[in-house]
């Protein structure tokens, strides 16, 4: 009996082994990574989950929030959500509710790699299959699995899944039938950036520089990296103490503790306010120490905020509360002094770009200065409403190269409050890029309030604790105070917001550009600041710029390493043969590190890893366009600048001829003058002469212009060759007809002579050639407002000119030949 | 004949251009109300609602807030305003009648709660004809609030107004 309980007892324990072991095995993931076997570890606490195209964000959150309780929301795209809890049963619960969800295409458990990488999966997988798997057999794998390619790049095909399909077992079985190099789930991953965030108590609300899509203010997630990526331009640089940002506000405090005097520029006369010498703020007028605190707040002194641009200076101008001619003194004030930047968030509820003339004009001593000006557009809009709103005075101001600023929101899309640019306005109705805000007021967007982050006046006074009772303009309840803990925590506030914020948040970036090269001119700032701005928020952008957001929201690291590129060029030929020809890199910081790759045609003859770069045509019957290309890569930052280059002789077949009709036709009248001109498609020829053959008539010029005297009827060709330093082209035929069909009435030429110029456009002197006639003739030149220059009368058929003392410009050439006169046009450019 | 046709041709264009021409008519008063002056502005004159600066400042512009309104405890306590409160009707402290006014602030500066029940005074009012109107802009403002709301709040002439609170 004991040996039998024994044995029962043994099978139980098998079976109990056996089972778990089985289920430990039937839950145990992985991928492969080429033909290695990854395993991945399963968040059970923390779903991933992806919604269709169709769904409500703000009806979804609310959904979640109403099913369960406990759960933490992290958006890492506008249609997948992390969503954890500390307890399995409500992320179990979740999970059931979840399924009664039509718009949901995939819900994971999160994975992460075995060191702790995030390895999140939705629906969609990359695939590379192997070089001879036909299309065929590709389509027959796709219908197998029920996948569908949505995009197909030179490296990877991405596939949708099935709805309810699990993509990492699918991405398995593709790799399993040993036609794929690669098949995985495309991970939401993200590449770390080797870099520390600051230690300011505060640094994790500061969704402007760095939103993983972590929870901040009232509970709000943002969605990740809708941000101005300012940890990795810190990388770059923090600024530099000899740029000066004018904050024209209310004032900034003196010392405060995240913005020492050290690196403010507190001057007498400042406070336009009062007529005072003390530019500091008054009551809870705060506005101004946000609006610097956003700019140059301390970074990583364990308190308080990190500023955008923490090495810069701020100099402080109070001005509001005042008149247009106070406005306008203390904008004359800023630049008089040395500000390289004015931020500047506020202005007037009109439209009207020309409101106050003296504004108007002080700004554009501003510009004339070469400052770079920086206006808030304004919280005119409500979206909510379909109200477009306006670009206030003076951001509208129509002067190029003023800065205007909208807002973007935690997940990039456009505020409720920031207006739409109305191209059509006359009132210049334009906004040029924008910095994340607040999202939305809460009388327009329940929940909404002012949530970004800045300094405060100490104490009690200004934004914390909050000074109003709540309502539509002051959300926050009444004394509320935020932060309220943390080292000097009332000397800071999570209470700004509008289009004041981003306002200075583009002044910081403009700042840390002007750290790298202090030399940019503002046009080039405004140029900066706009080609490398993020084309977010899924709007229209036509050229780059779209009415919500114009150029896109700000990136202050695309911005630095954009500058920092520009401050490198290349020199070197446009025109390389088969000897050496070497490209010099300039201005490469040291310590930088750079790389040269060339295009096609070329050979590397020496140089790689130095600042001087040789290369040669590859052979001497190359002939096509190229590049070289240099990188530097910095300890942060990689660039690449190229240098387009010609290799070899011209081409022959990429031009084309016209006729000073701008057309190319093939009949003309007879004994008629037609200019030709031959147009390059490709400039980079690096031309020398064009030689010409006309009748058998040989002749040459140095620009591809050519008059040709059309002379008897008959079929006719003219002939152009296209000559540089390493050769020359096939011959271009140009075939056409001379023919009296081809004579408007009244035009047909009776002159049997005609006269030719060269060069034209000339430099020091023409060549002027007579045919047709041993006549003596006159050569009268008359300047654009007819004012004879020269005359000459001379017999033989080659007269030189002097134009050497002719201005730059256009001339007309008369030949008078007995009673009967032609004329020409010449251009004169020296 | 040719006289008569003459003169008939000019009485057609003289009595088409006396009713061609449009009469601004005069809007109707209100009934008698009551109301409180809860705050004070003055701003910049423009020929128009969106025309450039005139140079000119306007009046003091004075906040009213009707009885029984449903707007007193709004962030904006004004149902309507005007600029023809006769000077010297009430004895205003600073908090509500500064003299500190330079006509850039950005809109009213409104009295605190301990006043705003203080200036109270009957009155009739109608909206303003058009050549009436007076045009303003006021500013420079700070741009993290909302903008005033003076499209949605009417301009109004007052008359017959009388002081209710006499002790003030």
């Amino acid at each position: 009996m004991k040996k039998q309980w024994f044995v029962y007892s043994f099978v139980a324990l098998f079976t109990i082994f056996a089972l778990t072991s089985l289920t430990s095995i039937k839950e145990r993931k992985f991928y492969y990574a080429f033909n290695e076997k990854t395993p991945l570890i399963s968040q059970e606490n923390i779903l991933l989950v992806k919604f269709t195209k169709e769904f409500d964000r703000v009806n979804m959150e609310n959904f979640l929030k109403d099913s369960v309780t406990g759960i933490q929301i992290k958006w890492h795209n506008p249609f997948v959500v992390e969503i954890s809890s500390e307890s399995l049963t409500t992320i179990e619960d979740l999970k059931l509710k979840l399924k009664s969800q039509e718009n949901i295409t995939s819900c994971h458990p999160f994975y992460k790699s075995e060191d702790g990488v995030d390895m999140g999966v939705t629906d969609e997988i990359l695939i590379r299959f192997l070089p001879d798997v036909s299309d065929k057999q590709q389509k027959e794998l796709h219908d197998k699995f029920n996948t569908e390619v949505i995009k197909e790049t030179k490296i990877y095909q991405k596939l949708i899944c099935p709805k309810g399909g699990d993509a990492l077992e699918i991405a398995n079985a593709y790799f399993k039938t040993g036609l794929v190099e690669f098949s995985t789930p495309d991970f939401i991953s993200y590449p770390e950036l080797f870099q520390t965030l600051p230690n300011d108590t505060y640094f994790g609300y500061q969704i402007t520089c760095h939103n993983t899509g972590q929870t901040f203010n009232d509970g709000h997630s943002g969605t990740n990296d809708a941000d101005i990526d300012a940890p990795e331009a810190w990388e770059v640089t923090t600024g530099s103490s000899d740029v000066i940002i004018a904050v024209l506000d209310e004032g900034v405090t003196s010392d405060h503790p995240d913005l020492p005097n050290t690196r403010q520029v507190r001057l007498n006369g400042s406070d336009f306010t009062s007529g005072d010498n003390d530019p500091s703020p008054v009551g809870n007028e705060n506005h101004g120490n946000a609006c610097a605190g956003v700019i140059a707040a301390t970074m990583n002194n364990n308190q308080g905020i990190a500023g955008i641009a923490p090495d810069c200076k701020i100099m402080p101008i109070r001005m509001m509360d005042k008149p247009p001619s106070v406005v306008a003194d203390a904008i004359e004030f800023a630049v008089d002094n040395g500000a390289d930047i004015l931020s500047n968030s506020w202005g007037w509820w009109t439209s009207n770009p020309n409101r106050y003339p003296v504004v108007v004009t002080a700004i554009n001593y501003a510009i004339n200065n070469d400052r770079v000006l920086i206006f808030a557009a304004g919280n005119t809009a409500i979206h909510d409403e379909n109200n477009d709103g306006y670009v206030t005075f003076p951001a509208n101001v129509n002067i190029q190269g003023v800065i205007t600023v909208g807002s973007s929101d935690r997940d990039d899309q456009q505020a409720n409050y920031s207006p739409t640019s109305d191209w059509y306005s006359q009132n210049n109705q334009i906004i040029d890029i924008v910095a994340p805000s607040h999202r939305a007021w809460p009388c327009r967007i329940t929940g909404e309030t002012k949530e970004m982050w800045t300094i405060d006046i100490p104490d009690s006074a200004g934004y914390n604790p909050w000074p109003d009772s709540g309502s539509c303009d002051n959300p926050p309840p009444y004394e509320e105070e935020l932060p309220n803990s943390g080292t000097n925590y009332l000397s800071y506030t999570g209470r700004f917001g509008g289009t004041s914020h981003s306002c200075p948040v583009v002044a910081a970036v403009a700042a840390l550009v002007l750290s790298i090269d202090q030399s940019f001119t503002y046009l080039e700032v405004f140029d900066i600041l706009t080609t490398t701005a993020d084309e977010v928020g899924g709007y229209t952008y036509t050229n780059g710029w779209s009415e919500e957001l114009g150029y896109g929201r700000v990136n202050a690291f695309s911005a630095v390493c954009e500058a920092y590129r520009r401050t490198m060029s290349i020199t070197g030929s446009s025109l390389v043969c088969t000897s050496n020809s070497t490209f010099t890199l300039h201005d490469r910081p040291q310590g930088d590190v750079v790389s040269w790759t060339k295009g096609s045609y070329l050979s590397y003859v020496s140089g790689q890893d130095t600042d001087n770069y040789t290369v040669k045509a590859s052979s001497s019957s190359v002939s096509g366009s190229s590049w070289v290309k240099a990188t530097i890569t910095s300890e942060c930052c990689t660039v690449t600048i190229q240098k387009d280059i010609w290799v070899g002789r011209p081409e022959e077949g990429y031009d084309h001829l016209i006729n000073y009709y701008g057309v190319e036709e093939d009949e003309y009248c007879p004994y008629d003058v037609f200019g030709f001109t031959l147009i390059h498609d490709n400039p980079t020829y690096a031309v020398s002469y064009y030689d010409w053959e006309i009748d058998g008539s040989p002749s040459t010029t140095t620009s591809p212009c050519k008059d040709v005297y059309t002379g008897d009827e008959g079929y006719k060709d003219l002939y152009v060759e296209i000559r540089n330093a390493c050769g020359h082209s096939d011959e271009y035929v140009y075939p056409y007809t001379v023919t009296d069909e081809a004579c408007e009435p009244g035009e047909k030429m009776v002159e049997d002579w005609y006269f030719t110029i060269h060069p034209n456009p000339a430099d020091n002197y023409i060549e002027i050639n007579i045919f047709g006639t041993d006549e003596p003739y006159e050569i009268q030149i008359y300047n654009s407002i007819n004012v004879l220059l020269y005359q000459k009368v001379a017999k033989k058929p080659v007269l030189k000119v002097n134009t050497a003392k002719f201005k730059n410009g256009t001339y007309f050439v008369h030949c008078l030949v007995g009673k009967e006169a032609q004329v020409l046009q010449l251009v004169i450019s020296h | 004949m040719k006289a008569s046709i003459r003169i008939l041709f000019l009485c057609g264009i003289i009595v088409f251009t006396v009713f061609s021409c449009k009469k601004e008519n005069t809007p109707e008063w209100s009934d008698f109300v009551e109301g409180y002056i809860v705050g004070t502005f003055k701003c910049d004159e423009t020929g128009s609602e969106e025309g450039q600066a005139t140079g000119s400042i306007t009046d003091m512009g004075y906040c009213i807030l009707l009885e029984g309104s449903e707007n007193m405890d709004s962030s904006w306590p004004i149902d309507i305003y005007t600029f023809n409160l006769p000077s010297g009707l009430f004895n205003f402290p600073d908090e509500i009648y500064t003299v500190l006014w330079d006509h850039s602030n950005c809109g009213p500066v409104f009295s605190p709660d301990s006043l705003k029940n203080e200036y109270k005074l009957g009155f009739r009012y109608r909206n303003p004809k058009e050549s009436e109107r007076i045009f303003f802009s006021c500013g420079p403002c700070t741009m993290n609030d909302l903008p005033f709301p003076w499209k949605d709040i009417n301009q109004v002439i007052l008359k017959d107004i009388s002081k209710i609170n006499q002790y003030k």
